[in-house]
């Protein structure tokens, strides 16, 4: 009986990190943002209005204004210097974390 | 399978989502302590209580007062009360506050030893002490001959004291910097004081001059600030660097006098800012090497000396990165993440940190420096094609605007911060 209890704890233990790791059930491991994303907040607030607030951007929007960013395509005084240190896919990661986070400062 | 058994299953599901659900560090099993309430400290709690980890920190002061703009308190156009800042947000936010002085680390204990007598345990502990003015550095510059030549190079009463001599000196007075070699605390940051000292002259005491002497040939921004000088204080400011003559040898405040390599001078007001190492915290727990600073690991920002000690803020050895109120905070997020990583025992994720540090050349005109940062053969390097300072021929407007962004940065990181 016991053996049979332990078996059954294993299997549905097999399950649930079976469906963390899909992402089905709720991830509850930390949730790191993408590397660079949180450095952004110390200037653009995600609510408030300091520096150009990030408020009612999309993903969309923030990655593409980082690429002409980094291409010099968009006048900036300071973006270009730091959109340069980041990849496509390194940004792209970070405007869907930035524009997922609005609202949960 | 049959209902039963699927019931069975889903029940012992549950608890098991229950366990993954609840790491150590969210359940408040783990200690979480950090010693030092500035810009790194402040922002590693603040976010560490936001996330519902039981956090607590140890900082002596009832109110922190800022570094960053209080080189325009100096130049008179900015009052000191707007540099403070209280911990109660921090509290609200769940934060434990302990006003003690936190005395030495036990590191072998895993203990924080208080001025009171006190130990607390902890599992992981953020030590953000900031600097300590060297005073066994410089010859005669010793924390009596600070009251007379303030450094001002933590805010507050000798922000306050460096502002009312510059006040009280008649028209015609000359003013001394002292600046030290690298690494200090804010690197443009003697640069920025003397734009706005020299700004100060021109506005109010025209007929008198400010001596730059600098213990480097190099600096932060240099040929941005070189070229505003130039333009903006030609009569009122003169930059001496170290093969010039500039570094400053011997200090004698009773006889009110500067000795540099190359000249003695009689200064109505002197400003000096001598070397700096870490906090005494730091020093007297083994944390420091023998550079008197705290070499860390780049990924996590935990010691190389200390095990479950992790160093962040000016303290820290961070590589490329400067010590600067950006990068404190910026390190803050990524070293909270990284020990929620650890207490949680999954491995530290790879970070990028970002520094951006404004500089005033005048009221109405910023500079700024900005880096993108990653660990590469155990330092935090610059990301090769990123950073750099703002263009050298800027229109005005553009000065302006950077001036405008920063004090919105201001702003906002202090609203991060403490709320």
């Amino acid at each position: 009986m016991r053996g049979k209890q332990a078996r059954q704890r294993a299997l549905g233990l097999a399950v649930v990190l079976h469906f963390v790791r899909t992402g089905f059930l709720p991830l509850h491991a930390v949730e790191s943002p993408p590397p660079g994303a949180l450095a952004c907040t110390s200037c653009h607030h995600l609510d408030g209005v300091a520096l150009p607030s990030l408020r009612g951007f999309s993903a969309d929007q923030i990655a593409t204004a980082m690429r002409q960013f980094r291409t010099n395509e968009r006048p900036a005084t300071l973006m270009n210097r730091i959109a340069k240190g980041f990849n496509e896919e390194e940004t792209n990661a970070i405007a869907i974390w930035l524009a997922a986070r609005r609202g949960k400062q | 399978m049959r209902l039963s058994s699927r019931r069975h299953l889903l029940k012992t599901m549950s608890a098991g989502a229950l366990l993954l659900a609840a790491p150590a560090v969210a359940q408040g099993r783990a200690k979480l302590i950090v010693i030092g309430g500035g810009f790194a400290g402040a922002s590693l709690a603040r976010g560490a209580a936001k996330g519902k980890i039981d956090v607590t920190l140890i900082e002596p002061n009832e109110v922190y007062i800022a570094c960053p703009l209080s080189n325009l308190v100096i130049g008179g156009l900015r009052p000191l009360i707007d540099q403070r800042f209280s911990y109660g947000r921090l509290v609200a936010d769940g934060v434990t506050l302990i006003q003690e002085m936190a005395e030495r680390i036990d590191v072998a204990a895993r203990q924080v030893l208080l001025a009171d007598g006190k130990a607390l345990p902890y599992d992981r502990l953020i030590l953000a002490p900031g600097v300590d003015m060297r005073f066994d550095a410089l010859p005669g510059y010793d924390e009596q001959a600070a009251t007379v030549y303030p450094h001002a190079w933590k805010a507050g009463a000798q922000t306050n004291l460096l502002r009312a001599q510059l006040a009280a000196m008649a028209d015609g007075g000359s003013v001394i910097m002292a600046i030290p070699a690298n690494p200090y605390r804010c690197p443009p940051g003697p640069y920025e004081r003397a734009s706005l000292i020299a700004h100060y002259l021109k506005t109010h005491k025209p007929r008198s001059k400010l001596i730059l002497l600098d213990a480097k040939d190099q600096f932060s921004k240099q040929s941005l600030f070189l070229s505003a000088w130039k333009t903006l204080y030609p009569d009122h400011l003169e930059w001496v660097g170290l093969s010039a003559g500039g570094k400053v040898t011997e200090v004698r405040a009773v006889d009110k006098t500067v000795i540099s390599e190359f000249a003695t001078y009689r200064p109505t007001v002197a400003n000096i800012i001598p070397p700096q190492r870490a906090a005494h915290i730091a020093l007297v727990s083994g944390i420091t090497d023998r550079t008197g600073w705290c070499p860390i690991d780049p990924v996590t920002f935990e010691s190389r000396l200390a095990p479950h000690v992790h160093v962040i803020g000016d303290a820290a050895i961070a590589g490329a990165m400067p010590k600067s109120a950006f990068a404190a905070n910026a390190q803050a997020k990524i070293c909270l993440d990284a020990v929620m990583r650890l207490m949680n025992g999954e491995a530290p994720l790879t970070p990028k940190l970002i520094n951006t540090c404004y500089s005033f050349l005048s009221p109405q005109a910023a500079i700024s420096v900005a880096g993108v940062y990653q660990p590469a053969n155990g330092v935090l390097a610059e990301v090769p094609g990123s950073g750099g300072v703002s263009a050298s021929h800027a229109p005005a407007s553009e000065r302006q605007a950077e001036a405008d962004f920063a004090h919105a940065w201001f702003r906002n990181i202090t609203q991060e911060a403490f709320g």
